[in-house]
């Protein structure tokens, strides 16, 4: 079982590889993370206040890409229903795609969304740690939830608009602990009680991710024998 | 020297009153056949008769409206690595290259993926020559060949799915294919194959035939 | 379970089995058409007297003044919406476990139904707001997950639509229904948590405090039962409508075969 799960992520990162498929996500975070302020007055604005909107935003539509090809392409072509036949169950082979999804989309993007963060939007340099494990927990719920509506959709006529418009609504916890958690202002003496909230937020987040892992990765099993047993 | 003898136990296949609905529309209706190892099932029917979705069912991929499947001694399909199946769909990824399609399908088979087995599976189908050109670059035949190199990567498989597998596939591959699928029932498989009335699939052994 | 094999289903009779044939396209037909007069009588009765206590009969409110009438319009609607997807959630349950067909006919019946109650409880509720607290929109939990159950409404009934197979169809939206039900909790609280955090603004929807004059019950009351009797009436149609265009669609179906 952890053989044919090794071999599936080896083959799934072969093809992210080949496709150029990594860059293609991270330029597009990249993008949408650094020309929000171009359309913003900086001046009149307090940039650091709606960064957490923006890299949410950013990682939330970046969130959605990788899948795409990964699941998308492997059932048409139908090998989704022959990597169902080997001795490792379903379960399996949607973690392995969520693994690679993760790796291949989220897991730069956490750096990228550090660094525009703390060059474009001044967020402070002791909340790195903080803020670093924000986005490694909310990357993998948004990971998850990419996961399933693109499990749900599979050979669906419907669309992108469909996945957005599935994957928003189920993210909204995730960008709210998200964006509560980020710090993204020193703590000056009026607001000392910033740390304790984002901590809180930071612990409800990873709650969600705890509670919603199992289910999310069961429905998309499901969802994807489905889609299989359909083809 | 020893006389070969054939094995006491071979693999069984029962089917039992299979029917198949797709929405409100039934496809086929009561099909039950038995079939144990060492012989060719030929599944025929016009267009749309329903030959695809019934070795969908046999692989255990989708599952019937109503009947039972009896692999061996079980109440059920037959265990996922236990079916080789090749479809229409070709399963080969565009951007990786013939050598990585069939080495990753190895691995997931767990099946020998040195080198050696990889490019003799290659070989004789003739496309080791273009074991570095993405499949995406390949002709419709050239891929049919790929991915029916699969077939040789598992060949202790007992039971052997094939949906028209002369499909796209000239004279010289289909008389290797033929050969395959020959040894593979001396070995005790049972082949299970999909075909339309006047296919050249013809040729092939056949023990048995169902139609649709 | 782990295996990706659906044995076949057997002939045998499982409880399961005979739940089907009563849940049966045939046994609808019966149903509905009991069902469907004993709505549209109690739609008849009930919407005119309900219409007429609400905007003429009942008292306006002693702090709100007439626009309280908009209330009932708006928490029918609401509670009809929020009715509609509990009761999609669970054909979404039967869908999946059973493998019912009606269930799967329901949900798609239900929710367009349900999105466009939603949408009426969201545009009633936001002119009402205008007059009560000075805005159409704000950011509260509970209109937050109102718009969100509106959009998992969408969602539910693009999905219905969005393959050849309605079967996978089905399938596929009440795997997100019941997602969808298990989310909308979470959602609902981590707004009011995020408000708390914030902005707690001071209102209030219903004061907890006062009570509600009989006067204003009975409309509501009234209301409630004509909205509820309207969703049954189109619903059933619908499904009877779903259950045709199969029929139909088989028909064709078997036509093109024969000719080939």
């Amino acid at each position: 079982m952890l053989c044919v799960f090794l071999a599936l992520i080896r083959r799934d990162m072969a093809v992210v590889l080949r496709n150029g498929q990594l860059s293609s996500t991270l330029s597009f975070f990249i993008m949408v993370v650094v020309f929000f302020p171009l359309a913003i007055d900086p001046a009149s604005l307090d940039l650091a206040a709606i960064s957490p909107a923006i890299i949410w935003i950013g990682l939330f539509l970046a969130a959605q890409l990788p899948l795409e090809r990964l699941l998308h392409d492997d059932y048409q072509d139908g090998s989704l229903a022959l990597w169902s036949l080997t001795r490792a169950p379903l379960e399996v082979i949607a973690t392995a795609k969520y693994a690679v999804a993760w790796l291949t989309a989220s897991l730069p993007m956490i750096f990228a969304a550090l660094a525009s963060g703390m060059l474009v939007y001044q967020w402070p340099m002791d909340a790195i740690l903080n803020n670093m494990l924000t986005i490694l927990v909310g990357s993998l719920l948004l990971t998850l939830i990419s996961l399933l509506t693109r499990c749900l959709t599979l050979g669906s006529r419907g669309g992108k608009g469909l996945i957005y418009l599935m994957s928003m609504p189920l993210s909204l916890p995730t960008l709210i602990f998200g964006a509560a958690s980020l710090r993204t202002h020193t703590p000056t003496d009026l607001n000392t009680s910033i740390d304790t909230e984002t901590t809180t937020a930071l612990i409800l987040l990873s709650l969600l991710l705890l509670a919603t892992l199992i289910p999310m990765l069961w429905a998309s099993t499901l969802a994807l024998r489905n889609a299989i047993s359909h083809q | 020297m020893k006389k070969k003898t054939t094995p006491l136990y071979t693999h069984r296949y029962a089917v039992r009153n299979l029917t198949c609905v797709r929405g409100d529309t039934t496809l086929f209706h009561d099909i039950s056949f038995d079939s144990v190892g060492h012989t060719c099932l030929h599944i025929t029917g016009s267009n749309g008769s329903g030959k695809s979705s019934l070795l969908k069912i046999l692989a255990g991929l989708s599952s019937a409206h109503s009947g039972t499947l009896c692999w061996c001694d079980t109440q059920e399909a037959p265990c996922a690595h236990h079916v080789l199946y090749v479809g229409h769909e070709l399963a080969l990824n565009s951007a990786l290259t013939p050598y990585d399609n069939i080495v990753f399908w190895a691995q997931a088979r767990q099946c020998p993926s040195t080198p050696d087995v990889i490019r003799s599976a290659l070989t004789a189908f003739d496309v080791a020559h273009l074991e570095a050109v993405p499949c995406a670059l390949l002709s419709a035949g050239q891929k049919k060949r790929t991915s029916l190199a699969k077939l040789l990567i598992d060949e202790d498989a007992p039971l052997w799915l094939l949906d028209e597998p002369y499909a796209n596939l000239d004279s010289q591959g289909q008389k290797t294919l033929q050969g395959i699928i020959e040894n593979a029932q001396k070995k005790g498989a049972i082949i299970i194959l999909a075909r339309h009335e006047n296919a050249p699939e013809r040729a092939l052994p056949c023990d048995q035939t169902v139609t649709l | 379970m782990t295996m990706p094999h659906t044995p076949a289903r057997k002939k045998t009779a499982s409880p399961a089995a005979s739940l089907w044939h009563w849940f049966t396209p045939t046994y609808f037909r019966a149903v509905s058409g009991r069902v469907t007069p004993i709505a549209l009588v109690l739609l008849l009765v009930t919407l005119p007297t309900g219409l007429a206590y609400a905007f003429f009969l009942s008292p306006p409110d002693y702090l709100q003044g007439e626009t309280v009438r908009i209330m009932y319009i708006h928490v029918p609607s609401a509670w009809l919406a929020l009715a509609l997807y509990g009761a999609i959630a669970v054909a979404s349950g039967i869908t999946l476990t059973l493998k019912l067909p009606m269930a799967g006919h329901f949900a798609t019946a239900a929710s367009p139904v349900g999105a466009c109650f939603t949408a009426i409880a969201l545009i009633s509720g936001s002119l009402w707001g205008k007059p009560t607290w000075g805005t159409y929109w704000v950011w509260d939990a509970r209109l937050t997950s109102m718009l969100v159950l509106f959009f998992f409404y969408l969602a539910h009934s693009a999905m219905t639509q969005a393959f050849k197979q309605q079967e996978r169809g089905q399938q596929a939206a009440s795997i997100l229904a019941i997602v969808g039900a298990l989310n909308l909790p979470i959602i609902k609280w981590s707004v009011e948590w995020w408000h708390t955090l914030h902005q707690p603004e001071s209102i209030s929807f219903i004061n907890p405090s006062s009570h509600i004059d009989i006067s204003m019950l009975i409309p509501l009351g009234l209301m409630t039962v004509a909205l509820f009797s309207y969703a049954t009436i189109v619903i059933t149609a619908r499904m009877k409508l779903a259950i045709l265009q199969q029929k139909w669609q088989s028909l064709l179906y078997q036509k093109t075969r024969n000719r080939s």
